[in-house]
């Protein structure tokens, strides 16, 4: 299962790296995406697997191993809702580029000048 | 003693305040406070004169031993007198001289943080105490010569003191670091009881070390360039940092190391040659200035490559000579120059040629100017003489090459005597010239000053026992660290010593009567010329430039993918090659225990990953993107993360929302880049894939046991009254990152209100 995961999380980096190096500013929103992606998925593979059980302390009893952690489980939660910020921002941050620009070119945003001149 | 040196930065930061409410009067108001210091200081006299060395310590950062400790015995004491009442005459000249200047505030908060600046340099006991104020006398002299900021020269002088300065500061705290690993402590009162500093390993490194701050701080060869260029600074400031106090502060350095450094032929010889070399280049270079201020200023750079020479020298006499010279050089020095600036401020020339006969115009002015003259030739019966005589004295009892020293000495000596006459004599006598400005009396402030530290120079002259001597005989014993039993003489009776002088007095004459023509020789000989240390500054200064602007141009050349190449291949390179060289890779287990439902998953989401890439429209690619994030929701389920999927699950399809919302009237992609490109992106970003797999394969290998995993699940109930451990983490045993969590996302939520409003704004 462990290998599976791990294959999971290098196609991730993998896609999320080569979207980052794309020109259209919407592939590089992609990748941002894909590299949330992979590293969650990251965090939770080597804050170690367990199937199944969640931790959620039974009725009246103790917890008992095995369980997953939960420690790895906060963190991710808290990485996914702040990467939604993250994503949200720069979501609407290229729409508006895009009203300025009027282009998907990332290359069109390196001067203020090409500005002027779009 | 900390009282007395911060009081001058209270003050400074107080200073334009006291402008508000004072206006014009703040300047003299200002001008009490090296009064009243120069009265502290002096209530000591009588102490240290006993020879009792009074100390001083506030804690400043004990464990590791730097302390703000502060010492005074004679050394301390003379330099902290000097600073103080130069310092008067020149806050008191001041006042007149910038009184219609718009930034005399400025002047008045730089001048008086320089003050205290410079009394933490001279009455430090510890190195790195020491080294602070040090360069906070850098600075401020920066800021000082850059007063007239709205000159290109002036500003370019004062980053040249600077980097000049500043670099000579970085040797000197690695010397004192040095320093510090030979000894063992950070105090320089301590450091003299330490026995075999000189026969330390380290030994020349910090002596090297030390040297360079003290040789660019006190303009010694080749460092000497930058002080004649200071001259861009208004003349109260020549007078004080670039004659009296500031470039006195390498020698000062100098003297108060001796002791602990001194004593070895490395030490003694370094000190006389480069002493040396600069008091007959600085000599040379004097003869062909024509600006009042420059010439000073080269002749100012003789007298420090003097006092170095003479601590180089190190005997008894030679100490002597050097302390009742330094004194002398700073009351004349000090009053020359400030008379220079009294002559430009009312003829608005420093040109000497342009200047003659002003005794008219000007009688007060020139009746101080002929006074400091006279002692900086060393006229009988002026303090300059006895300095000038001791000099001698010393250079000829030296025991070795007598004849080549006393050379030095001499070149030295007689230029002085010529400057003296050129800057202090020639512009008062002789015709009248026309000036730019009808010259007329300078204000009674500009000339009391100079008064008071001309009249010092000939009443020090007359009576230097009882003056001087008890103070002289203390720093001399304090530079020697031994103990000298000294008497100052004004006369010493006709000999040969006496006959020097005259003849020193001599060639200073012809100097002067034939200047012209040695004006030639000096040109001539290419002194100036071939050895030209400001030109390696130059070039090592517009290298610099090119090399920060080449390599800008390499590493950040604004295009975002070339920086997540360099970022992303930098950690390639980096982790696989640890990886490759010292990491064991069998541990990994490679145990393909997988289910079917996991194969499907794990080939569903690789599938919609090269699908949300190669997409030719943007909306299939954020549809595949989903599936990959609906596929990692799964994921979490399936190893007993429900919260995390529930989360997930939500987020990716507000996501997908989102992002359809913004793109989806956008036309098709356009084909930006080529195959080739296409090609090299796909290597870094699959071998960085690969390096990934890697690293999670390594570290899953290894066996960890979570503490906080049991902690958590002991405590949830009990201590926080939940049965969901995830939540808990996260709203109670670390409630503060959620806090931040919901913060960050407020930001951000208040950033996308923003840009939204902007657009609606840019309709209307």
């Amino acid at each position: 299962m462990i290998i599976m995961l791990a294959i999971l999380v290098g196609v991730l980096y993998a896609a999320g790296i080569y979207m980052l190096l794309r020109r259209s500013i919407v592939k590089i929103l992609l990748g941002l995406l894909f590299l949330g992606h992979a590293a969650n998925l990251l965090i939770f593979t080597v804050g170690k697997l367990t199937k199944g059980k969640p931790a959620f302390v039974p009725e009246g009893g103790e917890l008992v191993e095995p369980f997953a952690d939960p420690l790895p489980q906060a963190l991710i939660l808290t990485a996914i809702v702040i990467g939604f910020g993250v994503q949200a921002f720069a979501i609407v941050l290229f729409k508006r580029a895009y009203q300025t620009v009027n282009s998907d070119d990332i290359d069109k945003l390196n001067s203020t000048d090409s500005l002027e001149r779009g | 003693m900390l009282i007395a040196v911060l009081s001058g930065i209270i003050i400074a930061a107080l200073t334009p305040l006291i402008f508000r409410v004072m206006k014009e009067k703040a300047s003299l108001l200002l001008s009490l406070v090296p009064v009243f210091l120069f009265a502290w200081y002096l209530s000591y006299y009588n102490r240290v004169a006993n020879g009792e060395i009074i100390k001083e310590v506030s804690e400043w950062i004990p464990a590791m031993g730097i302390n703000l400790t502060f010492s005074m015995d004679g050394l301390s004491l003379l330099f902290a007198l000097i600073i103080t009442g130069i310092g008067s005459v020149v806050f008191f000249y001041a006042a007149a001289y910038l009184k219609h200047d718009k930034y005399i505030t400025r002047f008045y908060v730089y001048i008086l943080f320089f003050m205290a600046s410079m009394l933490g340099v001279v009455t430090s006991d510890n190195i790195f105490g020491l080294f602070v104020f040090w360069e906070l006398t850098s600075l401020s002299s920066y800021l000082l010569i850059g007063y007239y900021f709205d000159k290109e020269s002036s500003r370019k002088s004062a980053l040249q003191a600077l980097l000049v300065t500043g670099t000579g500061g970085l040797a000197l705290l690695a010397g004192l670091i040095l320093l510090y690993i030979i000894t063992g402590t950070t105090e320089i009162s301590e450091m003299l009881a330490v026995t075999g500093i000189s026969s330390h390993e380290l030994y020349t490194g910090a002596v090297i070390l030390v040297l360079i701050g003290a040789f660019t701080k006190s303009a010694q060869f080749p460092f000497h360039f930058w002080l004649p260029n200071a001259m861009a600074a208004p003349s109260p400031v020549s007078a004080y940092l670039h004659s009296a106090t500031m470039v006195k502060a390498g020698v000062f350095l100098l003297a108060r190391l001796n002791p602990v450094l001194g004593g070895t032929e490395f030490w003694q010889n370094t000190l006389l040659i480069f002493g040396g070399t600069t008091m007959v280049i600085a000599a040379f270079l004097a003869l062909k200035q024509t600006d009042l201020k420059k010439l000073l200023a080269y002749s100012t750079v003789s007298v420090l490559g003097t006092l170095t020479f003479m601590i180089g020298l190190g005997t008894e006499t030679a100490l002597k000579g050097m302390v009742i010279y330094l004194l002398a050089h700073s009351l004349f020095k000090a009053s020359l120059f400030l008379i220079a600036g009294s002559i430009d401020h009312e003829t608005g020339t420093r040109n000497v040629s342009q200047l003659s006969g002003l005794k008219s115009f000007m009688p007060f002015t020139a009746f101080v100017a002929i006074f400091a003259a006279l002692s900086k030739m060393g006229f009988f019966p002026f303090y300059g003489f006895i300095g000038k005589e001791t000099l001698y004295d010393a250079v000829l009892k030296s025991g070795s090459n007598e004849i080549l020293l006393f050379s030095a000495v001499f070149i030295g000596g007689a230029v002085s005597g010529f400057v003296a006459i050129t800057a202090g004599i020639k512009p008062f006598i002789g015709r009248t010239i026309e000036t730019p400005k009808s010259p007329h009396e300078a204000p009674l402030l500009m000339y009391a000053g100079p008064i008071v530290l001309a009249s010092a120079g000939f009443i020090f002259g007359l009576l230097p026992e009882s003056f001087t001597g008890n103070i002289v005989e203390k720093t001399a014993s304090a530079i020697a660290g031994t103990n000298i039993e000294y008497t100052i003489k004004l006369w010493h009776g006709f000999n040969l010593v006496f006959l020097l002088s005259v003849v020193t007095l001599v060639v200073a004459y012809l100097l002067y009567r034939f200047r012209t023509k040695f004006t030639n020789i000096s040109i001539a000989s290419g002194v100036g010329d071939f050895i030209k240390p400001s030109m390696l500054y130059d070039k090592s200064l517009s290298m610099m430039i090119s090399l920060a602007r080449g390599q800008t141009r390499l590493l950040q050349n604004g295009y975002m993918r070339y920086y997540i190449v360099l970022i992303v291949s930098t950690a390639l390179g980096l982790t696989g090659y640890v990886l490759f060289t010292s990491v064991d890779m069998s541990v990994i287990d490679i145990s393909f225990d997988i289910t079917f439902s996991e194969v499907v998953i794990l080939l569903v989401m690789i599938a919609a990953s090269i699908t949300a890439i190669k997409a030719k429209r943007r909306l299939s690619a954020i549809a595949s993107l989903g599936v990959v994030g609906y596929g990692v929701a799964i994921i979490f389920i399936m190893y007993g993360a429900p919260d995390l999927a529930l989360t997930q699950f939500s987020i990716e399809t507000l996501t997908v929302i989102l992002f359809v919302l913004a793109i989806y009237r956008l036309p098709k992609y356009l084909p930006f880049s080529n195959t080739t490109l296409r090609f090299r992106d796909f290597i870094i970003a699959a071998a960085s894939g690969v390096m990934m797999t890697m690293i999670v394969l390594l570290v899953t290998s290894e066996e960890m046991v979570s503490q906080l995993k049991s902690f958590f699940a002991e405590n949830s109930l009990p201590l926080a009254k939940g049965k969901n451990v995830v939540n808990v983490i996260l709203v109670d045993f670390r409630a503060l990152d959620t806090m931040g969590e919901i913060t960050v996302l407020a930001i951000a939520a208040i950033g996308v209100y923003a840009l939204i409003k902007l657009r609606m704004e840019g309709r209307k």
